[in-house]
């Protein structure tokens, strides 16, 4: 092996290791995600049936040669990317934007928009020369009523479809699903507005955001095009939160669940952790089961100070009614883990 | 496989295909680390890989009864879990985040666009060649940075990864060469002046995005 390829290896291999310790113990989360056997089939029956419609959906269109197939590619990412798009596409909640913007040659649609208390996701398709692919990015932060959101994006690209010698098969990208989600209440305001009552008239919030382009192939230095500006009106989903206020003792160490917050995309625990295990680096790793048996597993996002963690879950199901089942299986730190687990019950009562 | 390790992995292979769950544990404890590892290098998300492999084990065990038991159990695993890493990045999920306390916000931000080439002071830092690997491997297609991940992390033979992506060598050979290829235009060695110009535009742009 040439010495570059040797580097290559050394260098992957510290990679891995760096962002994968060697106490990774995936067992636990495996047997409890097993002993729930039935809701696994349950969900698997339920991904795969969701998983169908789009391309149902873009059979029909390609036999009908109609040529709307981006917003079918956005349909798929929102599908297919994530559990709680899913959740809320499912519940048709997601609002019709279709706003475009060209800059030379480019054009960048806006065509679907979800907002709630937590997340902003933004369905949207990226066009250009055709031998072209491209990736995009939001330039600053997006506004929520002129108030800038915090938190963390991520940007899914979804692969189109297209029939090659008679086969469906995969294209090269070029829908996208712009998610952020958000860490703290961007405002007062907007606080209000998202707790309203489910079933409440919407209340319709003003987005600014501001989209760059690159093209994927170009080799050369940084070089985007844009800006794409947007600006539009969506109605924010209601959310209900819960406190809670709940502590539970394992291993010597007691862990608060102060309260929740439940989106129609994704369920928030505030945790707090009492001084033996507190400080930053700590990560809980956190499996919620929903009143329908579901079981959601992740990891805290950043802390929220010293001894407490925010951790949002993705997928919440459409109905929110009946018991959860909260339970922090361990706590994670760069060199150390504190096995638990910690659980917590709560229930949210009907309407 | 030494023996005793053969001797292990059949009998937990016996217990899965009765039903015992308990069966996957000793398989869990052996695979799961390769298999993150290489679901991480892929996907480039941690809790993606882990949920993975989660996955990934639990299909095993739903499908222990397609499973020759003459061979081995961890090829066949790592291809599943291959395959899987491979769908998810072709999704193409890039993450980052907002927040001021996550060191270096501008810079990620600047990652969001895929950028080409880490910052000079991340090059400054140990691991300098960790950090632009990592960051050229983010500038390759899934299936390019699938077909390294198989060569060079994983060891696989170039007939080994023939036979598990069911392609003639031939096109093996092809892809490794386009991944190596783009991999050295993407980790040639940065001239002081391109370095500034680019940390000049980057810079500008940084500006603009602080939150």
């Amino acid at each position: 092996m040439k010495q570059q390829e040797q580097h290559l290896q050394r260098a992957l291999r510290s990679c891995a290791e760096q962002a994968i310790p060697e106490t990774l113990d995936l067992w636990p989360r495996i047997r409890a995600q097993a002993a729930a056997q039935p809701s696994i089939q349950r969900a698997n029956g339920r991904a795969l049936r969701l998983q169908r419609v789009p391309i149902a959906l873009l059979l029909i269109l390609l036999l009908s040669g109609i040529g709307c197939a981006t917003s079918v590619v956005i349909r798929k990412a929102f599908f297919e990317d994530d559990r709680g798009l899913s959740d809320i596409e499912h519940a048709g909640l997601v609002h019709d934007v279709n706003q475009s913007e060209t800059i030379d040659d480019v054009t960048v649609t806006v065509q679907r928009v979800y907002l709630d208390a937590r997340r902003l996701a933004i369905g949207l398709t990226v066009h250009g020369a055709e031998d072209k692919q491209y990736f995009i990015g939001s330039r600053g932060s997006p506004q929520l009523n002129g108030i800038p959101m915090r938190g963390s994006i991520t940007i899914s690209g979804s692969g189109d479809w297209k029939v090659v010698n008679g086969n469906l098969v995969e294209t090269e990208e070029e829908g996208f699903v712009y998610d952020v989600q958000v860490f703290d209440d961007v405002s007062a305001a907007i606080t209000q507005a998202t707790l309203v009552a489910p079933g409440s008239p919407p209340v319709m919030v003003r987005v600014n955001v501001t989209f760059d382009v690159e093209d994927v192939h170009r080799d050369a230095a940084f070089a985007p095009i844009g800006p794409f500006n947007f600006h539009f009106d969506v109605p924010i989903h209601p959310s209900q939160r819960i406190e809670l206020h709940q502590t539970q003792q394992a291993a010597g160490i007691a862990v608060t669940l102060e309260d929740v917050l439940i989106t129609p995309s994704l369920i928030e625990g505030r945790l707090c952790f009492d001084p033996q295990a507190s400080g930053t680096g700590w990560q809980p790793d956190i499996t919620v089961r929903r009143p329908d048996g579901w079981l959601l597993n992740d990891r805290a996002l950043p802390s929220t100070s010293a001894a407490c963690h925010t951790s949002q879950i993705k997928g919440t199901g459409a109905d929110h009614t009946g018991v959860w089942t909260l339970t922090v299986n361990r706590l994670e730190h760069d060199t150390k883990t504190v096995s638990g687990p910690w659980t917590f019950e709560f229930t949210v009562p009907k309407e | 496989l030494e023996k005793e390790t053969w001797m292990d992995e059949q009998l937990a292979i016996a217990r899965l295909r009765q039903g015992d769950i308990n069966g996957l544990e000793p398989l869990v404890r052996a695979y799961q680390l390769r298999a993150v590892r290489t679901a991480y290098l892929i996907v480039r998300d941690r809790a993606l890989a882990e949920d993975l492999v989660q996955s990934a084990f639990l299909r095993a065990y739903e499908r222990i009864g397609t499973f020759d038991p003459s061979r081995p159990f961890g090829p066949w695993f790592l291809r599943s879990v291959l395959n899987d890493a491979l769908k998810a990045a072709q999704r193409c999920a890039r993450q980052v985040s907002l927040d001021a306390p996550q060191a270096g916000s501008d810079r990620l931000f600047a990652d969001l666009l895929a950028a080409t080439t880490p910052s000079p002071d991340l090059l400054a830092e140990d691991g300098e060649i960790r950090q632009a690997v990592w960051h050229a491997l983010g500038k390759l297609s899934a299936q390019q940075r699938t077909a390294i991940v198989q060569r060079y992390y994983l060891d696989m033979s170039e007939a080994e990864m023939s036979d598990h992506d069911q392609c003639p060598p031939g096109t093996i050979k092809w892809r490794l060469h386009q991944a190596r290829q783009r991999l050295a235009v993407l980790l040639r060695p940065w001239r002081a002046a391109e370095l500034h110009t680019e940390e000049s535009a980057r810079a500008a742009y940084s500006t603009e995005q602080e939150i």
